[in-house]
């Protein structure tokens, strides 16, 4: 029963490893190299992604802060609100997303009286990575901002902080792991997202689409190098990260 | 001594309105539960309630030092870092330095407050309140994280320390032994003050039942002149008195516990065999220890 229980769970372990084996045997290295567009594609990716990181960190800490600690009635009715962009397919965000922010809607012809396109521009691709990784976000640093105890929050007030100046002092500190670890998950939310950006941002193209493309195009063994680069800036950082909070909450 | 008259009145979590005086160490005694914990976090500003003083004014603006229970030091910074928290500008460190070592732990110092023993912690988060010279300390159950040995030696530091600063301090316990250590002592139960007084006062003459109860008396009965309470230790066996029989026989540490159907009897060390359950005895309440009830 025992052995069974080892060999089910190696066998579990390897099916999920088994993708990067793909990256070794499977691509066409001889002539690998990075077409200029697959240069600019990583530019995209890595601009848009960091634009919209300090977006969701700006906008989603304070949210996440008032679920971690907020008893009120719009505690909930708050949560719900998270949840339902995150549980969504990103293909019907996409869908719904040009349809409100669309040339021809409402806000769309809104946001292009001050100059601002939101489909198919830069503007248009952090878009879609906001609403692609803010939901994650904020989940992920709530339960961050949940673990710091409230009673050190009491203190550091019966001590002279405001309550903005505990949050630098002794909130955030203390959360530091569990917010890496969310920035980290909500960097591959965005890095990765697909669905949306093929609607409402497939111009200027991230790595997700130029891939896509590079794969119409040229088949699934050309693209090995963009597909290294992209597992490069989304894998390794997040998943140093998600260990050294899951250690330190152990 | 220095004293401070104080007034907590709110409905939530739990509906309360106390009216006592903080007299040097005082200690605040009730259940858990009964809202200890809720009137020292509202004098601190952390819960809304109406009362005196600092109605209305924020935790940070009022001059008040906090203690919460397990000492609650900031576990990502130093013991020195804790102790100065609360100061400001250039010299804060050497600031807060003097004071750990005014209060005996400069060694400490240099130390992650998150690798400290509970006594440790204790005297490091007073240093950290004492810092912002407070008018009033709040300590929540500061004998709850000691452990046995050294509680009482270092609850006696922590009492002699605040009355060496002639600084006012109120400390919320469950514990009787805590209480009969302070230099005034305040009891609650039911959403109200129920009595206060020295210690030596309220432990000899409850008055109250309830009263009685929160000081550790064991029996308390109700017979034709009213109610009576007297401690199970301070309960004599004798040749003749008032008969009774043993149910049954525990040893209580070095002493014996006898349950007597609606009284216990502690004989101090008391002899295992000279009593077994079943057997007749006779008892005398010494008159001075008996105590009368109102109600």
């Amino acid at each position: 029963m025992r052995r069974f229980g080892s060999v089910l769970l190696i066998a579990v372990l390897a099916f999920l490893t088994v993708p990067l084996f793909g990256l070794a045997t499977g691509g066409d290295w001889a002539d690998a190299a990075l077409s200029k567009a697959d240069l600019a594609a990583i530019l995209t990716s890595l601009l848009g992604g960091s634009v919209a990181l300090l977006l969701i960190f700006g906008a989603g800490t304070p949210l996440a802060l008032y679920l971690a600690r907020g008893r009120g009635r719009f505690g909930g009715v708050a949560e719900a609100l998270v949840l339902i962009p995150m549980l969504m397919p990103t293909l019907a965000i996409g869908i719904l997303l040009a349809s409100f922010y669309g040339p021809a809607a409402p806000a769309g012809v809104l946001f292009a009286r001050f100059g601002v396109a939101l489909t198919n521009s830069p503007a248009a691709f952090v878009l879609a990575a906001l609403y692609a990784a803010l939901p994650t976000y904020i989940i992920a640093a709530r339960a961050a901002f949940a673990e710091v105890p409230a009673e050190l929050e009491n203190v550091a007030r019966t001590l002279g902080d405001r309550p903005g100046r505990v949050f630098f002092r002794v909130t955030l500190p203390l959360a530091r792991r569990g917010i890496a670890a969310a920035l980290a998950l909500s960097w591959v939310r965005a890095m990765g997202e697909f669905g949306i950006v093929l609607i409402i941002a497939y111009y200027p193209q991230g790595m997700p689409v130029r891939l896509w493309v590079d794969v119409e195009d040229a088949g699934v063994s050309a693209v090995f190098p963009l597909l290294a680069a992209f597992l490069l800036v989304t894998l390794p950082l997040p998943l140093w990260l998600g260990l050294r909070s899951r250690r330190a909450l152990a | 001594m220095r004293a401070v008259s104080v007034e907590v009145r709110l409905n939530a979590p739990i509906a309360l309105e106390a009216r006592f005086e903080i007299r040097g160490f005082t200690a605040l005694l009730g259940r858990s539960g009964a809202g200890k914990t809720t009137i020292l976090k509202a004098l601190a500003g952390l819960l809304p309630s109406a009362g005196s003083p600092w109605e209305g004014q924020a935790p940070e603006a009022r001059p008040v030092g906090y203690l919460p229970q397990g000492a609650a030091l900031f576990p990502h910074l130093t013991v020195l870092q804790n102790a100065a928290y609360a100061l400001r500008g250039a010299g804060r460190l050497a600031e807060a330095l003097a004071l750990l070592e005014e209060l005996g732990i400069g060694a400490l110092a240099a130390r992650p407050a998150a690798r400290i023993s509970g006594g440790e912690a204790q005297r490091v988060a007073l240093a950290r309140a004492l810092a912002r010279r407070p008018a009033l300390l709040l300590l929540d159950e500061p004998s709850a994280a000691l452990d046995p040995g050294t509680r009482d030696q270092i609850l006696l530091w922590l009492i002699e320390t605040i009355d060496g600063r002639d600084l006012p301090a109120l400390a919320a316990t469950h514990d009787p032994a805590v209480a009969g250590l302070a230099d005034w002592l305040v009891l609650l139960a039911g959403g109200r003050i129920i009595r206060q007084g020295t210690p030596r006062e309220v432990f000899n003459d409850p008055r109250t039942a309830a009263a009685a109860e929160l000081l550790g008396y064991e029996n308390i009965w109700r017979e034709a002149g009213g109610l009576r309470a007297i401690r199970a230790a301070d309960i004599e066996i004798v040749e003749a008195g008032l008969p009774a029989t043993v149910a049954s026989v525990r040893h209580q540490g070095r002493d014996l516990r006898l349950d007597c159907g609606p009284l216990v009897v502690v004989v101090k060390d008391g002899e295992t065999g000279r009593y077994e359950a079943g057997q007749r005895i006779f008892l005398r309440f010494p008159p001075a220890r008996l105590k009368a009830l109102a109600g």
